[in-house]
């Protein structure tokens, strides 16, 4: 018989979507922090409907870290961060005060419970996970080219054809041009194609060791 | 009238629980015992709060009889008497409320056989003690309409009828609230008791020529079904297209004559409340779709508000994607996980209809 989605770890991190559920399963590792459980929530527009169902599981009073990355899109971060905490006030849970600064409180069964917001890119700007993997390969010589392709396609393109995401044109580029080929960013994360050693994954590394470590 | 939203207090195992946002159709899920069935009970008993012969009746439908006073304690949480059951609801125009209490004679004369100290009991109970158990003279429905009180009695005497599920309920008087009338109407249904007289019940609906909306939901399930008719000996018959002679309606396939059963009770429901325990019994998760599809067409018709308690998560998961290509104006449907914190205290978990519908996408537990 099929199992179906249940909370199985007292340390959560729900992301947006596949390629954010693999990323993030990647960097986790590559920290080498363990048992966390990857909660992918299907979109940056579903946090307030899933969230409930996330919520409402047997397992949820059992959960002591709960950590929310998704990306600040076409805003300001404070916009997203705003959204979420909103979410969590409706469910009287510990809302944190500012981006990337956990709270920590008590959930509606009075159990302790530690809760931080992470906005794609940088807590602060426009943007979202893309950015960030771009920006781990920027000083590769071939992302020169991948630069030039994508600038020289766009310049060619009529523009009621051009990618209105750049970022994500870029990604797809750069994958396409592996040695093995990964068609997503979450494949391209699992194969190792972007380096988590670059300081632009600091502050995320940061954030998930605070958390989690 | 709908209910927006139920509180419970000291109902069997329950001794606290709020629903709120309570849509026209809500599912009821929960592990065994959380007190689903309890819930739905207790709505029961609100939604009829006028007649006390229902606190019999949701034991009958148990299987349980009640023998004498004392097994009235099954109503109160802790079987204690001392903790009045009390159930309220409110609709966008009225409050109800329903406070079931024990009644004790006047004055009482202790058995010489049991020592110690004891009070004559007077209207309101005292402490539950086997010797006040043993004198409880009946129970009180005590219940409220917006600022109007009333009261009505049932009582029990020792007797030897036998109900339709062939239990022996013992007797019961009822003294209704004379300056009361209930308009409005309520049934429960369960394995058990849902195939009770369906033959009468859908003869009293063919008498009131009001098949044709079962009929129009039953071609969710079987396209060429042109009637329904009686037979002499219980035999309901179904009329299909190109078949020149009518068929018994239990050969037509799954589980259909369940769903003919669940159409019939929520017909007779128009403008009230119909609730459901365990729906799923018996239906093949075939018939799921198809059921749900007739339920919400025949909900919407008649204007009649289901609570349905189910453990399967393929009925839960069907009802949503019925919904999902359902064209509705608004949110008609939600869902209540019956559950109980860390402290045991129950709660109901509330799966709004876009929770529901991202929630079974992504194959949340629900139950």
């Amino acid at each position: 018989m099929k199992q179906n989605f249940q909370i199985e770890s007292d340390r959560l991190l729900a992301v947006e979507g596949r390629d954010e559920y693999n990323f993030f399963d990647s960097i986790l590792k590559h920290i080498g922090i363990k048992d966390v459980q990857l909660v992918d929530i299907g979109g940056k527009d579903k946090f307030k409907t899933e969230f409930p169902a996330l919520y409402n599981l047997p397992g949820f009073p059992r959960v002591r870290f709960l950590g929310f990355i998704r990306d600040a899109e076409d805003k300001k971060a404070y916009a997203a961060f705003s959204s979420i905490c909103s979410i969590l006030k409706k469910y009287s849970l510990p809302k944190p005060e500012a981006i990337n600064e956990p709270i920590d409180g008590k959930n509606n069964d009075g159990q302790a419970i530690r809760i931080s917001i992470f906005i794609m890119p940088n807590n602060l700007d426009r943007g979202m996970l893309e950015d960030l993997c771009l920006e781990s390969v920027s000083e590769k010589p071939v992302f020169g080219c991948v630069n030039q392709y994508v600038e020289c396609c766009l310049s060619t393109l009529p523009e009621s054809e051009e990618s209105t995401n750049n970022s994500k044109a870029k990604v797809q580029t750069y994958l396409a041009v592996q040695k093995d080929i990964a068609n997503s960013l979450g494949t391209g994360a699992q194969k190792g194609y972007w380096d988590f050693e670059h300081d632009c994954f600091d502050n995320i590394k940061r954030f998930l060791q605070i958390l989690f470590d | 009238m709908f209910f927006k939203q139920i509180y419970i207090k000291n109902f069997r195992g329950i001794e606290s629980l709020k629903i709120d946002n309570i849509k026209q159709i809500n599912l009821l899920t929960g592990k065994n015992n959380c007190g689903k069935t309890s819930v739905l009970e207790s709505i029961f008993l609100l939604a009829g709060m006028s007649n006390p012969q229902l606190a019999v009746n949701i034991h009958n439908f148990r299987g349980l009889a009640l023998i004498d006073h004392k097994d009235f304690s099954y109503l109160f949480n802790g079987f204690d008497f001392s903790k009045n059951p009390s159930i309220t609801g409110k609709s966008e125009s009225q409050k109800r409320t329903l406070d079931i209490k024990p009644i004790y004679p006047t004055s009482i004369s202790i058995p010489k056989q049991v020592s110690g100290k004891h009070k004559p009991a007077k209207n309101t109970p005292i402490s539950s003690t086997n010797t006040t158990e043993d004198v409880l003279d009946g129970l009180a429905f005590d219940f409220n309409v917006g600022k109007k009180s009333f009261r009505a009695e049932a009582k029990l005497t020792q007797g030897n009828p036998t109900n339709l599920s062939g239990i022996n309920t013992g007797q019961v008087n009822v003294k209704l609230a004379p300056d009361y009338r209930e308009d409005f109407r309520a049934s429960f249904t369960n394995p058990v008791t849902i195939m009770s007289g369906l033959h009468q019940r859908i003869e009293a609906v063919l008498v009131r020529k009001e098949s044709e909306g079962i009929i129009d939901a039953l071609r969710e399930i079987e396209p060429k079904l042109l009637d329904i008719s009686l037979g002499t000996g219980g035999t309901i018959y179904a009329d299909i297209t190109d078949i020149e002679k009518l068929i018994p309606i239990n050969i037509m396939g799954d589980g259909i004559i369940k769903i003919l059963a669940i159409l019939v009770a929520i017909l007779e429901g128009k403008n009230g409340l119909l609730l459901i325990d365990e729906i799923e019994n018996g239906l093949h998760y075939s018939a799921l779709i198809p059921l749900w599809k007739a339920i919400f067409r025949m909900a919407l018709e008649s204007n009649v508000q289901l609570f349905v308690a189910t453990h399967s998560y393929e009925c839960i998961a069907a009802m949503t994607e019925v919904y999902r290509t359902w064209d509705a104006e608004e949110d008609f449907i939600t869902l209540f996980r019956i559950d109980r914190d860390i402290e045991g205290r129950h709660r109901a978990l509330q799966y709004e209809a876009d929770t529901l519908l991202a929630g079974i996408e992504k194959e949340f537990e629900v139950r």
